[in-house]
C-alpha cells in the first residue's frame, strides 16, 4: 500500500469543518488510538510519535524525536531481517510483520508493525508512518496453544501425538544406527476405582504422581510420555538385548508398587506395562505401540490384580 | 550518493559513491524503478567507491533484482571490495546478486 498525499482527499468531512478544527480533530486521533505510531522521515530520523508509542516503548516524545527507530532494536533480528524489511518497502511501498523490539527499560516485547511510505504531491517519499500493537498477550496464548497441543496439562508430560512424533525421531536414530530400540507401555489397572472411591482429584493426583514416578524411575534420555487416561509410554532409546527392557519394566513395578497416599489413605495400585522392541516386532511407531498394547493386556489377564489398600 | 545512472538499449548503469543511507536508497528506488517498469531487465550497480551501505540501501538493491527478475534478467554487482564486500558476504548476498 503506497499512500500518496491524495488519498487523504478521499475522506469525507463534516460540511463546514474548518481546516484548523480538522487539524485539531486529526491531532486529537493520533494521540487517541490505541496502536503506537512513530514516524520518521527519508533519512530515518523519528519527527512524531504518539501518546501510546511512549506507552508502550517507555520513550517520551522528547528521547525519541531526532533518534532513529535503531533506539528499539532488541538485537533479535538479524541484517537479512531489516533488508528483507526494506526490500518490501522499497517495492510495494509498506510491510507489515511482527518484531520484537526493546522497550526504554530494557524488556524485549513482540509487537504487530505496519510500515508505509507516505509521498509528496510530485510522488517523492516524505515520510514512512510505523503502526503497532503490542502481541505479548497474544504470543503468549499461541505459546500456550502449541504448549497444550504437545503435552499432557495434568501430568505435563508429552501427549499422544508428541509421543509419535518423537518415537518416530527415535526409531529412525535407532534404524540409522542399526540399534535396538524398546516402547513400555504401562497402564494402571483400577483408575476407575481411585476416581469412584476417592473422587476424581484424587485420581487426577494419582495420575500426577504415577508420571513422576515412572520419570524418576527411568534415564533422563528416556522419554516419558502420557497417552490417555491411565496410559502411560516410555521410549528407551537405545537398548542392548530385550532384557534391557524387562529391568527397566520391573524397577517401574516397583517403584509403583509403593503405596500412593490418596483421601487420607495409604492405597496400592497395580499396573500393567507391556513391551515392544524395534525391530523384533516391528519398525513403524504405531505397529510397535500396538504390540506393547496387546502384551500389556496379556500381562493384566495373567495376573489377577486390581486396587488394594493397606493401611 | 547516485554519481550516475546511464541506460542503454540492453541495460541501466548505476554508479554510487561514499555512504547509501535510507534517503539515498529511496532516490535509487524513485529513479530506477521506472525503468524496470518500463521493461528495463537488466541493471549494473557500481559499487567500487561506496564506502558503507546501510539494510535499506540493501533493502532496494534487492527490490531491484526481485524486479529485475520478474522481467528475465537480473542486477549485476561492479566494483565489489573492502568492507561493503564483507557486509554483503555477512549478510549472504553474495550468493543472490550477480558479480562481475
Amino acid at each position: 500500500m503506497d499512500k500518496a498525499a491524495g488519498d487523504a482527499g478521499q475522506t469525507r468531512e463534516w460540511p463546514g469543518c474548518r481546516q484548523d478544527e480538522r487539524t485539531r480533530l486529526y491531532h486529537l486521533a493520533f494521540q487517541c488510538v490505541s496502536e503506537g505510531i512513530m514516524i520518521t522521515d527519508v533519512k530515518s530520523r523519528i519527527v512524531s510519535v504518539n501518546s501510546s508509542f511512549t506507552e508502550v516503548t517507555g520513550y517520551s516524545p522528547e528521547e525519541a524525536i531526532g533518534a532513529t527507530p535503531r533506539l528499539l532494536h532488541s538485537g533479535r533480528h538479524d541484517a537479512s531481517f531489516y533488508i528483507n524489511m526494506w526490500a518490501a518497502i522499497h517495492a510495494t511501498g509498506s510491510w507489515r510483520g511482527e518484531v520484537w523490539n526493546r522497550k526504554k527499560n530494557g524488556e524485549i516485547y513482540p509487537e504487530w508493525l505496519s510500515i508505509s511510505s507516505i509521498r509528496d504531491e510530485s510522488g517523492r517519499i516524505e515520510y514512512y508512518i510505523g503502526i503497532f500493537y503490542d502481541i505479548t498477550k497474544q504470543k503468549s496464548s499461541e505459546e500456550h496453544l502449541i504448549y497444550l497441543a504437545h503435552f499432557d496439562a495434568l501430568t505435563g508430560l508429552p501427549n499422544r501425538a508428541l509421543f509419535l512424533e518423537e518415537f518416530k525421531e527415535t526409531l529412525q536414530m535407532a534404524k540409522r544406527k542399526s540399534c535396538q530400540s524398546a516402547l513400555l507401555f504401562i497402564d494402571l489397572d483400577d483408575l476407575k476405582h481411585v476416581n469412584d472411591t476417592y473422587g476424581h482429584s484424587e485420581g487426577d493426583k494419582l495420575l500426577r504422581e504415577t508420571a513422576a514416578r515412572v520419570k524418576e524411575t527411568v534415564r533422563k534420555s528416556d522419554s516419558v510420555a502420557r497417552l490417555a487416561g491411565d496410559e502411560f509410554t516410555v521410549i528407551l532409546p537405545f537398548i542392548q538385548a530385550r532384557e534391557d527392557a524387562c529391568r527397566v519394566k520391573q524397577a517401574i513395578l516397583n517403584r509403583l508398587d509403593e503405596p500412593f497416599l490418596l483421601g487420607g489413605e495409604r492405597v496400592t495400585i497395580a499396573a500393567s506395562i507391556g513391551i515392544s522392541i524395534y525391530p523384533d516386532h516391528g519398525s513403524d511407531p504405531e505397529r510397535l505401540l500396538r504390540h506393547a498394547d496387546a502384551d500389556m493386556y496379556d500381562m493384566k489377564k495373567r495376573k489377577k490384580g486390581g486396587a488394594g489398600q493397606d493401611g | 550518493m547516485i554519481q550516475e545512472i546511464r541506460a542503454s538499449d540492453e541495460e541501466v548503469l548505476l554508479r554510487l559513491q561514499g555512504k547509501v543511507y535510507a534517503d539515498e536508497a529511496a532516490m535509487i528506488r524513485e529513479k530506477l524503478f521506472p525503468f524496470l517498469d518500463n521493461g528495463c531487465s537488466r541493471i549494473v550497480v557500481d559499487v567500487a567507491e561506496v564506502s558503507y551501505i546501510d539494510s535499506s540501501g540493501l533493502g532496494v538493491l534487492v527490490a531491484l533484482l526481485k524486479r529485475a527478475r520478474q522481467n528475465g534478467g537480473g542486477v549485476t554487482l561492479a566494483g565489489l571490495q573492502g568492507e561493503v564486500l564483507q557486509l554483503f558476504e555477512l549478510t549472504r548476498l553474495t550468493k543472490v546478486f550477480d558479480f562481475e
